[in-house]
This record gives C-alpha cells, sequence and structure tokens, in this order.
C-alpha cells in the first residue's frame, strides 16, 4: 500500500512541474488555508468568550455594553493580526503577478522574498499573540519556509 | 485530536511532498501561471475582514450590544 502511494507521488511529482509563480501563488494558498483555519478557531473562541459575558448580563444596559466591550476589546489585536496578514497575501501575490508580467527569468521574484518572508513573519507573531487568547495556530508547512529560507 | 492540529498535520504531509502534489490539491496546478496566481488571488479575497468599523466583529459586537439574536 505504502510502495503504490509512493509510486502515485512520483508520478504527480514528475507530471506536475511548477513554475516559480505558481510555487510561490501554492505558498500564498497555503497559507491563506491555515488561516482560514485559524480566523475560524478565532472567531469560535471570541464567540463563546462573548456568549459568556451575555449570559452574566442578560439585560441589554450599560453594564452589559461596557462588559461586552471589553471582552471584545481582548479579541481586537488579533483580528488586525488575521487582517494584516490577509493583506500581506494580497500583497504578495501582487509582487508575484509583477514579476510574472515583467518575465525576466525569475530576478524580480527572488528580489521580492523579503515580502514573502515578512508574511511568514507575521504568522509566527500571530501565533504568539493566540497563545494568549488560548488558541492554536496551525505551524506553516516547512515547504512554505523553505522557499523564503535564505530570507528568514 | 483538535481540528487546528489535524489540518497542521495535514498541511504538514502534504507540503512535505512537494509543492506540485500542493498544487495539485489546491488548485492551483492546473492551468497557466496566471490563472494560478488568480485562483490564489479569490482565495485570499475570500478571507473575511474582522477588524475595522466595516468588519465582522464590529457588526457582531453591534448586534450583542442591542441583544438580538445571532443570524448564523
Amino acid at each position: 500500500m505504502k510502495i503504490c502511494l509512493l509510486l502515485l507521488v512520483a508520478l504527480m511529482l514528475a507530471a506536475c512541474d511548477p513554475s516559480a509563480y505558481r510555487v510561490h501563488s501554492t505558498a500564498v494558498v497555503t497559507v491563506a488555508g491555515a488561516h482560514a483555519v485559524t480566523g475560524a478557531a478565532v472567531d469560535a473562541a471570541r464567540d463563546s468568550a462573548l456568549d459568556a459575558v451575555e449570559a452574566e448580563h442578560p439585560e441589554t444596559g450599560e453594564a452589559r455594553t461596557a462588559a461586552l466591550r471589553a471582552e471584545a476589546a481582548r479579541w481586537t489585536p488579533a483580528g488586525l493580526a488575521l487582517d494584516s496578514i490577509r493583506s500581506a497575501l494580497g500583497t504578495w501575490l501582487s509582487a508575484v503577478e509583477l514579476a510574472r508580467a515583467a518575465d525576466d527569468g525569475g530576478a524580480l521574484l527572488d528580489a521580492l522574498l523579503p515580502l514573502a518572508a515578512r508574511v511568514l513573519g507575521l504568522w509566527d507573531d500571530l501565533a504568539a499573540l493566540l497563545q494568549g487568547l488560548d488558541v492554536d495556530a496551525p505551524r506553516l508547512p516547512e515547504a512554505v519556509r523553505a522557499l523564503v529560507g535564505g530570507v528568514l | 485530536m483538535s481540528v487546528v492540529t489535524i489540518v497542521t498535520s495535514l498541511l504538514e504531509v502534504v507540503a512535505a511532498v512537494a509543492p506540485g502534489v500542493l498544487a495539485a490539491i489546491t488548485g492551483t496546478g492546473q492551468g497557466t501561471d496566471k490563472e494560478a496566481i488568480e485562483a490564489a488571488r479569490e482565495r485570499v479575497e475570500a478571507l473575511p475582514v474582522r477588524s475595522g468599523d466595516d468588519g465582522a466583529w464590529a457588526a457582531d459586537l453591534a448586534r450583542r450590544e442591542r441583544g438580538d439574536e445571532p443570524t448564523r
């Protein structure tokens, strides 16, 4: 079974010879996937925390509003961090698009690696931030990190 | 095992094999480079915006302050 799987993977590898642009696009999709999963986990944790506040203050009024705002404020940095990564992913893709349009054999793409590294650095910052909120962020695959390995 | 752990494991396994395999699975392995970039763009733009006055969280907080039922 394992041999069949390895053969299948080898065949897929032989069939796939992704360009540098495609590798970058795939890296962006991978980080976006991790972002979607992490964002959903953050949303669920924030919802639970705010639900608890609502349960503690069932009647609308100043006390409930103040308590809700205080709890929501705890999550604001996480929301900002998630949105920063979303924006950075868009910028990364724009850079890949520019490099593809320039068609200079990948020289421009190499020069843009620090931008990709910055996105991965933001992910690490997000993971550290979420630890304080008891939310786990998945570790990005080594293949993605290896893409900018010389820069990090 | 949490969802995050499972997803992390899957990402690790898939991405460790090769970007080409990952591209095939994520849908960026088909078509031209331009199409791969556009597919990635769609994935990124589908991610919700949470912060700011127009973000999803501001609307959620306003709903909770009013005491309205969730629409989700």
